[in-house]
């Protein structure tokens, strides 16, 4: 990133919304949970959750395992079966339910690529595909197809700014392998432009199918890992077949109720989509939700072919009473200009949840590998000795926030680590969960080890920072001399690795430390005159591993910076002096 | 709180200084974030969090660059992403605003604004940083939402012109084909 561009960027005020008070607490704990999980997971992997995991085996055994799948019969209904197994993609699949709804197309013969079941409301258009390739290679698990569509003869496109487009599929119409060389899949259209008849016929043209490895990753032009894919040889043959519409499915409720200058004319419904069917006037924006009787507001839902501006929601539940649309004016959100509720007397519609799954993480490939192992520390320019030796630290010399610079500018502290120990768990070090940084977490951490140091601090002239909010704890301090300030240990403690790779958390967390104070906010610092002592123990949980191989540092600020980069005397990054810790048999 | 000292509460006492950071910029990041995970508050969150979690991860490496500036950009890029996997298992796509700001190279971008004058500048980095609607942008700047929409017409053009002469791919038409 250009600095000229940074500097602008953070120069340009933007309209901000509101952090409320609950979502800043919820955002803390997540920060305090994640900081303390380690980052033991590579982050391209952090968004898989445990519901994934749980059916990472699943997918294993009835997709990629043709011998299991038979038991599944997804020739029957292939919407239901992709739900079933967490394969199904794009909303109108997902959170729609069509599947009770599809009727089976007659079979082609000799084609790879088949239509085995249909389900058109009028508005929504559901296809369920298979494709047989015997020769794909077994690493092929997904195949992305591309498509054109004919209602009775007439192209289904959308017209956008950048242009009109009329092939339609990607990555919500991917088809998997479900047993041995077959693959299904499942697209979802809006057809409403098309204002189809009762019965249409409907020619399905594939135009390109893409076999997609996803166990392997390989680097794309842009440099991003990207799932590799190979071209399918196959023979592409249009299918034409009758097309009838379920209008039974569908209900409308009409309303025509206005306010201001919006009226809502009627709530469309259906097993794969439900509308909100309303004008508003151009230069004017208004702000709609959709509940039902609960408050439970409704999912968007899209479908492949969706043009700008369009919106669908998913299909009501059976349980829904009715719907309210609650309307607002753009630039206020906060109290609704009116209210339409709207009894839905025909019910809603049986749905049935999609499962959601990954692969699992352990079987990707990335070609090149993911992870290349960098040097962490000590950086150029900065120095190690051994345990019992004296670091002298100038950290922390200026007053802050008067920002009068280095008032104490010879002061130094000389720091001394000796007494390194290695436990299983803070427990065996006779220190309870309470003193820990995190009270709430378990003190035995499984590959962890739990180690500890004696530190010797002895302040010449340093006392460090002088918060106003901060005050109350100097002016306790007994040897208050008019000198005390706060320092924090973790100035003069800052475990690190020595080697990282790319996916590796490089930081080790100070996790104890003998002086602190009540509360995680004050854990850290301790109040110090000018000229003092102190002993301290501080502690850290280390992967065992990590302790083994010799990968552990213990930095000590040294308050000086090395002219690696000119911006950097304006931040706050200052050079360490390192304690060099051998690799240690934790047996 | 100056951008030193919140980097250096973030090194010393990261409770601390999470929560003055969260103070800080914490409305900007969900202002950001929100821009692209509207449909989704609950990702939105995760995303803020994530967000403000590697600032305390990098709180070594920011050497100096703006803190606000490092946030938006974060953000936009953290928003992005998570829209991504999200769009792996649903279908879901970008709000229109945000979908030309994702679905361009991010250096070609950079090579472009800085070949910018004003307003085209702040225009663009309004757009593609802040991912901020062209009416955003017209309210903000005191402009007409048309003249806004006409300078980044004109931006995209010479953009695609650039990407051309360099002989890359139009990443944003692929993009949009290949979400179809």
């Amino acid at each position: 990133m250009r600095k000229n561009l940074y500097r602008e960027i953070a120069e340009i005020q933007t309209q901000e919304l509101e952090l409320f008070e609950t979502e800043k607490e919820r955002i803390l704990q997540n920060l305090h949970k994640e900081k303390r999980a380690g980052f033991r997971i590579h982050p391209a992997f952090k968004a898989i959750g445990a519901l994934a995991a749980c059916f990472v085996l699943l997918v294993t055994a009835s997709v990629y395992s043709p011998v299991l799948a038979e038991n599944i019969p997804f020739m029957e209904n292939i919407v239901a079966f992709l739900k079933q197994t967490g394969l199904a993609r794009g909303s109108v699949i997902t959170d729609g339910a069509v599947e009770d709804y599809v009727t089976p197309v007659a079979e082609q013969a000799d084609a790879n690529f088949r239509v085995t079941e249909v389900y058109c409301d009028g508005t929504a258009l559901v296809l369920g595909y298979t494709a047989d390739f015997p020769d794909a290679d077994d690493s092929i698990l997904e195949i992305e197809p591309t498509f054109t569509f004919d209602l009775d003869g007439e192209r289904l496109q959308i017209t956008e700014e950048s242009g009109t487009y009329d092939t339609f599929g990607g990555t919500n119409a991917k088809l998997y392998r479900v047993e041995g060389d077959t693959f299904a899949g499942t697209i979802a259209l809006d057809v409403s432009k098309l204002d189809v008849a009762d019965q249409f016929a409907l020619t399905v043209t594939p135009k390109s199918l893409l076999g997609v490895n996803p166990k392997r990753m390989v680097l794309d032009q842009r440099g991003l890992y990207t799932a590799e894919t190979s071209a399918l040889d196959c023979t592409l043959e249009p299918f034409t077949f009758d097309v009838t519409v379920n209008a039974g499915a569908r209900s409308v409720y009409t309303v025509d109720e206005s306010c201001e200058d919006f009226t809502l004319h009627s709530i469309v419904t259906s097993p794969g989509f439900t509308c909100i069917d309303c004008t508003m006037p151009d230069g004017k924006v208004y702000l709609y939700t959709v509940e039902d009787q609960d408050g439970h507001a409704l999912q968007r839902i899209r479908f492949e072919n969706e043009e700008s501006g369009a919106i669908y929601y998913a299909p009501i539940a059976e349980d829904v009473e009715s719907l309210t649309v609650t309307l607002y004016d753009w630039d206020d959100v906060r109290t609704p200009l009116a209210t339409f509720t709207v009894p839905m007397t025909e019910g809603g519609y049986a749905q049935h949840p999609a499962a959601s799954v990954e692969i699992d993480p352990e079987e990707i490939v990335y070609d090149p590998p993911v992870s290349v192992e960098k040097i962490l520390a000590p950086r150029e320019g900065e120095s190690t000795v051994a345990l019992g030796e004296t670091i002298v630290s100038q950290a922390m010399r200026e007053l802050v926030p008067d920002g009068s610079g280095y008032v104490n500018a010879d002061a130094t502290a000389e720091i001394t680590y000796s007494n390194m120990q290695v436990y299983d768990s803070p427990a065996e070090a006779g220190i309870a969960a309470e003193d820990m940084v995190d009270p709430t977490a378990p003190l035995e951490r499984e590959g962890y080890s739990f180690v500890t140091f004696d530190v010797d601090i002895e302040t010449k002239g340093l006392y460090g920072w002088r918060y106003d909010d901060l005050q109350s704890e100097c002016d306790a301090y007994e040897n208050n001399d008019g000198t005390t300030g706060i320092l924090w240990i973790t100035s003069f403690y800052y475990p690190t690795k020595r080697f990282v790779d790319d996916s590796d958390f490089p930081f080790i967390d100070a996790d104890y430390f003998s002086g602190h104070m009540n509360g995680a906010t004050n854990y850290f610092h301790f109040a110090t005159n000018a000229y003092d002592t102190h002993h301290f123990v501080v502690g850290s949980y280390v992967r065992t591993e990590v302790l083994e191989s010799g990968n552990l540092l213990v930095g000590v600020e040294t308050g000086t910076h090395t002219a690696r980069d000119p911006q950097l005397l304006n931040a706050s990054d200052a050079d360490c002096t390192y304690y060099e810790i051998p690799a240690i048999d934790v047996d | 709180m100056e951008d030193k000292a919140l980097l250096r509460l973030l090194q010393k006492d990261a409770e601390r200084g999470l929560e003055a950071a969260l103070d800080q910029y914490g409305r900007l990041v969900k202002t950001i974030v929100s821009r692209v995970l509207y449909q989704f508050p609950q990702d939105a969150e995760e995303c803020v969090s994530d967000v403000f979690l590697k600032l305390w991860k990098d709180r070594r490496r920011l050497h100096g660059a703006p803190v606000r500036a490092w946030l938006i950009v974060t953000a936009r890029n953290a928003a992005i992403d998570r829209w991504r996997k999200l769009s792996r298992n649903m279908d879901v796509e970008l709000p229109d605003d945000c979908a030309a700001a994702y679905t361009a190279p991010t250096e070609k971008i950079g090579d472009l604004i800085d070949s910018m004058q004003p307003p085209d500048r702040e225009i663009f980095i309004r757009k593609y940083y802040f991912l901020e609607t062209s009416a955003e942008i017209a309210a903000a700047m005191g402009r007409t939402t048309d003249d806004i929409n006409q300078r980044l017409s004109r931006g995209r053009r010479r953009l695609r012109d650039q990407l051309t002469k360099g002989g890359a791919t139009l990443y944003a038409q692929e993009s949009v084909q290949g979400n179809r």
